[in-house]
């Protein structure tokens, strides 16, 4: 069984996509933004299993940089929106 | 997400209790937090409501910032847009305004922006001379063949070998009419 994800450090990135104003951000730029407001531990990698999490519930999309595919970046998807509102 | 109840102590709180509630609450457990809440400013509360407050607080607070940050962004997206001829460093100027803006670092931000124009105005003003410098040369050649024209058609009136309608079809031809 996988490690388990924290809900609210799911709904905190979920806050910053819907925020976002559909601005693509990095896992590393989710980390930053979420750490002073989660009362749990929000380090990158913390973020990484959230951000697997909501990708396999169908709450964000990955896109790949054309530019530079190694850099990926997370998009609301609509049921993100929907389910974290703006 | 339950209702705010505006009669509960926690509403009351002043600006500055708000934000000191809101860095203990980081930290320490709810049930410890409502001991503290207690002796620091004599507020009944529970672990229930200091959850039901830190979620609310929590999630303003997040939205405030991110769309404070993202407006700020914007406004450079905007400047990098007019001012970056670079695709690839347009994006990497963007990216890194964003880095500094989200780590709530506004001096260094504002100070990288600073630099990073700076930076690029130098490459614009040589993009800016070279565009200039190729307008000049194309104006050269569209004024070196009109004028080569008028030559041949100075030549072809003072031709008196040329029949009338012979001078007419070359000078069409001239004109590639």
């Amino acid at each position: 069984m996988g490690k388990r994800v924290d809900a609210e450090l799911c709904r905190a990135i979920g806050t910053v996509l819907a925020e976002s104003g559909g601005r693509a951000l990095t896992v590393r730029q989710l980390a930053i933004y979420v750490a002073p407001f989660v009362r749990v531990a929000a380090s990158v990698a913390d973020c990484q299993g959230a951000v697997a999490h909501l990708e396999r519930r169908g709450d964000l999309r990955r896109l790949a940089d054309p530019d530079d595919p190694e850099l990926l970046s997370y998009l609301l998807t609509p049921a993100g929106v929907g389910r974290f509102g703006v | 997400m339950r209702k705010a109840r505006t009669d509960s102590p926690l509403a009351a709180l002043a600006p500055a209790q708000q934000d000191e509630l809101f860095a203990v609450l980081r930290t320490m457990p709810y049930g410890r937090a409502a001991e503290w809440v207690l002796e620091q400013w004599g507020i009944e509360s529970s672990p229930s409501a200091l959850a039901r407050w830190w979620k609310r607080e929590s999630r303003s607070r997040l939205r405030a910032q991110i769309r404070r940050d993202i407006d700020l962004s914007t406004q450079f997206d905007t400047i990098a847009d007019e001012e970056v001829l670079d695709e690839r460093m347009r994006k990497a100027l963007k990216d890194g305004f964003f880095r500094y803006v989200a780590a709530d670092d506004s001096a260094a931000a504002l100070e990288f922006a600073r630099m990073a124009l700076r930076a690029n105005h130098g490459a614009n003003e040589a993009a800016r001379i070279t565009h200039l410098a190729e307008a000049q040369r194309l104006a050269r050649e569209k004024f070196e063949a009109a004028e080569a024209r008028l030559g041949e058609i100075k030549n072809t009136v003072e031709d008196a070998q040329l029949s009338a309608e012979e001078r007419e079809a070359r000078i069409r031809e001239i004109f590639g009419l």
